[in-house]
């Protein structure tokens, strides 16, 4: 459900049906939608993605002539994700499509979101809801593939941004997910240390909850946020040269 | 004491919304448990899916409708149900949302297959099958609308299992338009919190929603209906 809540968040201003299809493909590409998961209808999307009808008929007609979706008619019909050979996968890498200012762009951004995120929810959570950031990175720690190691950890981040009780933080935050999870599930997927490492600077997090620590949180989330933004350019820098 | 009229008009006024939240509530969970024990076939797993066949839907829209005309802040209404007959464990939601014109609904079928459950942590499973209905919030619920929001949730029973739950959603930011008319009449700091003391409304500048309530003050109304409190700071 939060892959879902993310990848179907509205679109900004600059909404094409171009948009729709990047979104949508690197959700594919990377994971986060499964092979023969059915997506909304044309009507869902449209209202989930805050575009109109034909942007979505558009976008979708797209993904079925690049093999990204099929489409079956019938009481049970609608559009479903394609099993993704590995090249294609490859090909339609997300990083391709976004450039190093973007992606060094999107991760000052994310981490001025989370960073008054982390502030306000340390203020503000009660012990019950600590305890709930302690399952959610329990989880975390026990994800085993890539796919679910990107959901858990942007649970974790949304929880975080959910308990600072600001709609427009957590709002910003679900967009800047949109972005994100696609590009964190490849760091995920080509690297056996990055998990560990997630880990650690979440049980750092974890403890700054159970201090107050506002400080050490600030600290801890900047610098998780910095190193998956500096890994996706030194990702993106070696793609560039290959 | 000045504002002692505004005070006794504030507690009716959060009887009044949150009793009629509660009965809705309550009664969109009673009839969709009607519904499932005339809709599902003997030995097979309940599907909350049965409530939008006919002739339930009718009846079902029509609990609806009447949730909605209950009270201005009520911006969602739903079931969701878990669903023991598939391989992957999954969940369905079905809500019907407000309209911006505020006279009308929608229903949002849309993130019916693809609920993780996990999300919605605020579920107290344990309340529900021993106590029954609970208010929750305000919180953000950002897998479905990250507004803050105040949600009445009760137990849907089949065969004396727990098969899903009810929930109507009120939008804070609604309630205080209603509110805060009453509030600002009062001369002295008034804070408005739930049962975690955090602050939900207030007529002071000190103190802003979302924060925990921590300051000195004097506990002047609670309920046992709903969660919230009255406090003179």
């Amino acid at each position: 459900m939060t892959t879902h809540a993310v990848i179907f968040a509205p679109l900004g201003q600059a909404t094409r049906s171009e948009l729709v299809v990047e979104r949508l493909s690197n959700a594919i590409v990377t994971g986060l939608l499964e092979t023969h998961e059915q997506l909304p209808n044309e009507a869902e999307l449209a209202k989930l993605m805050g575009v109109s009808h034909i942007t979505i008929r558009e976008a979708l007609n797209t993904l079925r002539a690049k093999a990204f979706i099929y489409t079956t008619r019938g009481r049970n019909g609608g559009s479903f994700v394609c099993p993704l050979p590995k090249k294609k996968a490859l090909e339609d890498y997300p990083l391709k499509n976004i450039t190093l200012h973007e992606l060094s762009d999107l991760g000052e951004f994310h981490c001025a979101i989370m960073k008054h995120c982390i502030e306000l929810a340390i203020k503000r959570v009660t012990p019950k809801e600590v305890a709930v950031i302690q399952d959610f990175i329990e989880l975390f720690r026990s994800s085993l593939t890539a796919e679910f190691q990107a959901q858990a950890d942007m649970r974790c981040l949304l929880t975080i941004a959910a308990y600072a009780q600001s709609p427009r933080l957590a709002n910003n935050e679900l967009c800047i997910q949109a972005e994100w999870s696609s590009l964190v599930t490849i760091l995920y997927q080509s690297s056996n240390t990055l998990h560990d490492e997630m880990i650690v600077y979440y049980e750092m997090i974890l403890n700054a909850f159970k201090t107050q620590d506002i400080h050490q949180a600030v600290t801890q989330i900047t610098a998780m946020i910095n190193q998956l933004t500096l890994q996706l350019i030194e990702k993106k820098f070696a793609l560039d040269r290959s | 004491m000045c504002g002692k009229k505004q005070i006794e008009h504030l507690q009716t006024l959060l009887s009044e919304i949150m009793g009629a939240t509660i009965q809705a509530t309550q009664a969109l969970a009673g009839n969709t448990e009607h519904v499932l024990s005339l809709s599902t076939i003997i030995d097979e797993p309940p599907t909350i899916q049965n409530i939008f066949s006919a002739p339930f839907k009718t009846q079902i829209q029509q609990n609806v409708a009447h949730g909605f005309s209950q009270c201005h802040a009520i911006y969602r209404i739903g079931v969701a149900s878990h669903i023991l007959n598939v391989q992957k464990e999954h969940w369905i939601f079905s809500s019907w949302i407000r309209k911006t014109d505020k006279s009308t609904f929608d229903l949002n079928q849309n993130i019916q297959q693809r609920l993780d459950i996990n999300v919605l942590h605020w579920i107290d499973w344990r309340i529900l099958k021993h106590y029954g209905i609970y208010i929750y919030g305000p919180h953000i619920d950002y897998s479905c609308y990250a507004a803050l929001t105040i949600s009445v949730v009760a137990p849907i029973f089949w065969q004396e299992n727990l098969v899903g739950i009810a929930v109507i959603d009120l939008l804070v930011s609604e309630l205080e338009r209603v509110i805060a008319p009453i509030l600002n009449k009062i001369q002295y700091s008034i804070v408005i919190t739930n049962e975690d003391f955090r602050i939900v409304f207030s007529n002071s500048l000190a103190f802003r929603t979302g924060d925990l309530f921590t300051a000195k003050a004097k506990l002047i109304y609670e309920s046992h209906e709903h969660s919230f409190k009255i406090l003179v700071v």
